[in-house]
């Protein structure tokens, strides 16, 4: 059984779904009443970027598809040390995300029972 | 009581042989004991396509009708299904085009375990 799940985001927004996907898996599990922490990391990092134009590629948004979590009270988290590597500075993400440093995520995966990688 | 296995994948019927490897998992997992579930997201769905035929490569979807018999659970989004242009009765026996909400929630709130297969 079951009572926590962690997403894992290591894709860039559009191109490819996957990062869409994890982000409505993690709703789907949340607005169930499951723990559901979502964590952005590698290529990850480049949902967290608060100048996004889905419209230009006519996609949805994943930015709205982050915030919706929100209303849940599903916590998530940036890789620190990834945003440095790609040059995203803190100031670029959009708001209610939380920075995380490499070193807890052995933490964070811990106080979940399951993990699932997008 | 036995342990619970959800497993998640997100490749589809052609051009991998993710879906043949989640295939081989479950029938693996069956066997050692566990109750098994499978769920398909994204392209994933398009291995319970009924009606495929492969020439040179193994029949995935009658390979999950053959273990649906034997109690493998099995469902796939039906928002990826419908953006495929497939509707609910395309789908094999056993195969139930269900939700993230619903089914993969039931699912992984009784596993013990989740596997991802996925590129």
């Amino acid at each position: 059984m079951a009572n926590s799940i962690l997403v894992l985001i290591t894709k860039a927004p559009y191109g490819v779904e996957e990062a869409f996907a994890g982000l409505r898996l993690a709703l789907a599990m949340g607005v169930n009443g499951m723990k559901t922490t979502v964590l952005m990391l590698e290529d990850g990092v480049f949902n967290a970027v608060s100048t996004q134009k889905p419209e230009a590629v006519r996609m949805p948004s994943n930015i709205e598809a982050t915030k919706e979590l929100y209303d849940f009270e599903i916590p998530v988290y940036v890789v620190k040390e990834d945003l440095d590597a790609r040059g995203i500075p803190e100031s670029k993400l959009f708001d209610g995300l939380k920075v995380l440093p490499a070193d807890k995520l052995k933490g964070l995966l811990t106080e979940h029972d399951l993990a699932t990688t997008f | 009581m036995a342990k619970t296995l959800t497993i998640l994948w997100r490749t589809g019927s052609m051009m991998a042989m993710d879906a043949n490897v989640a295939v081989n998992l479950a029938k693996a997992a069956t066997a050692k004991g566990y109750r098994v579930h499978m769920f398909g997201y994204g392209e994933g769905v398009t291995a319970v396509k009924k009606g495929q035929r492969p020439k040179r490569f193994p029949n995935v979807g009658e390979e999950l009708e053959e273990i649906a018999k034997q109690g493998v659970t099995q469902a796939v989004c039906e928002t990826c299904f419908a953006a495929r242009g497939f509707e609910r009765g395309e789908e094999i026996p056993g195969a139930k085009v269900g939700s993230l909400t619903n089914d993969l929630f039931k699912f992984v709130s009784e596993s013990d375990r989740l596997v991802t297969i996925a590129r």
